[in-house]
């Protein structure tokens, strides 16, 4: 899909939009989630979403959980309280991006 | 239709000698391999378990798992400073500062019962290469069983207590006009009570470190 490269920068964005509205979510239900809202238009690859998580993680706005499903053990992903702030900073900075955008490529039909 | 424990195991293998060592950092991609992997053997139950784990790790990234390994590498280095700082400062009550006060003392005073002062800071030498056999033994020891990150970095940390020792081992060849000087005693034992006290604390940190990797991941052998 030749628009992925449009996302990539607001993979961040996505990710803690996505926790905002879930509480918690583990890595591959966030790649599931999107696929289904996007309708299969836009696809977070593991090599990208992981490395994200992470590097959100680092900087202390999401915190990990890790709980026995199964077999197995799985990591869920929830915002800390700085992360709900930066969540509500990054929506808005979107906002603000989407409409810029929308007055470039189309002036007459601004999102106003 | 969820995998059975072989098929798990089997996945840990494969992760494992794709170079992700660490438990921490598996346990996520073991996950996300069996949610696909559960996915297409639910459509499909007769297809190659092995071919379709190299078709999810071949479309994981261009670069394998390096970019993952680097960014949660970054991600837990910052918890563990943030941790083991947490943890430090824990360590560091009045309790403690108290001993290590009365241990430096009760050594100026041990020292004047020796007649040969020689003698005594080589028992304090000893006892120091000690310490240092010590962590060595362990970090032996722990590197068998199931590997954390966080706790590799402590352990890694620790290593410093070595390059101190062989620093104390060096200032020990003393001259006898040294050994006969009571402020360059006085030093030797100061440096001596401060590589005990990081040995003490250094432990510390690494069992509040290791508690925390056994709370979220328990029933796990660290």
């Amino acid at each position: 899909m030749g628009n992925q490269k449009l996302y990539k920068g607001s993979l961040q964005t996505i990710i803690l939009k996505l926790l905002a509205s879930n509480t918690k979510m583990y890595g591959y239900e966030i790649t599931q989630k999107v696929k289904e809202l996007t309708k299969g238009e836009l696809k977070i690859t593991e090599g990208a979403l992981y490395p994200a998580l992470h590097k959100l993680e680092a900087d202390g706005l999401l915190d990990v959980e890790v709980a026995k499903v199964g077999n197995r053990l799985r990591k869920y992903y929830k915002l800390t309280e700085n992360g709900t702030k930066e969540t509500a900073n990054k929506l808005e900075e979107m906002q603000e991006f989407l409409k810029t955008m929308q007055h470039l490529v189309n002036p007459k039909f601004s999102l106003e | 239709m969820e995998l059975t424990k072989e098929q798990l195991l089997q996945l840990h293998n494969y992760i494992y000698v794709s170079g992700i060592k660490f438990y921490d950092v598996r346990t996520e991609l073991v996950d996300h391999f069996a949610n696909i992997l559960e996915q297409r053997l639910a459509e499909n139950p007769d297809l190659n378990f092995k071919v379709e784990i190299e078709k999810i790790h071949r479309n994981f990234s261009d670069k394998g798992f390096s970019k993952l390994v680097k960014q949660k590498t970054k991600s837990v280095t910052y918890k563990f400073f943030k941790h083991s700082l947490q943890h430090l400062m824990s360590f560091f009550k009045i309790p403690k500062i108290l001993i290590t006060g009365l241990l430096f003392v009760v050594l100026l005073k041990v020292q004047l019962f020796f007649s040969n002062t020689e003698n005594f800071f080589l028992t304090l030498m000893l006892f120091s290469v000690l310490l240092m056999l010590i962590i060595g033994f362990r970090a032996r020891k722990r590197n068998k069983k199931e590997q954390f990150l966080s706790l590799s970095l402590t352990l890694g940390f620790m290593q410093v207590f070595h390059i101190l020792v062989m620093m104390l081992q060096f200032s020990y060849s003393r001259s006898l006009e040294s050994l006969a000087n009571t402020t360059h005693n006085t030093i030797f034992i100061a440096c001596f009570t401060i590589l005990f006290l990081f040995f003490w604390s250094g432990e510390y940190v690494y069992q509040q470190n290791k508690l925390m990797v056994e709370k979220q991941y328990p029933n796990i052998f660290i």
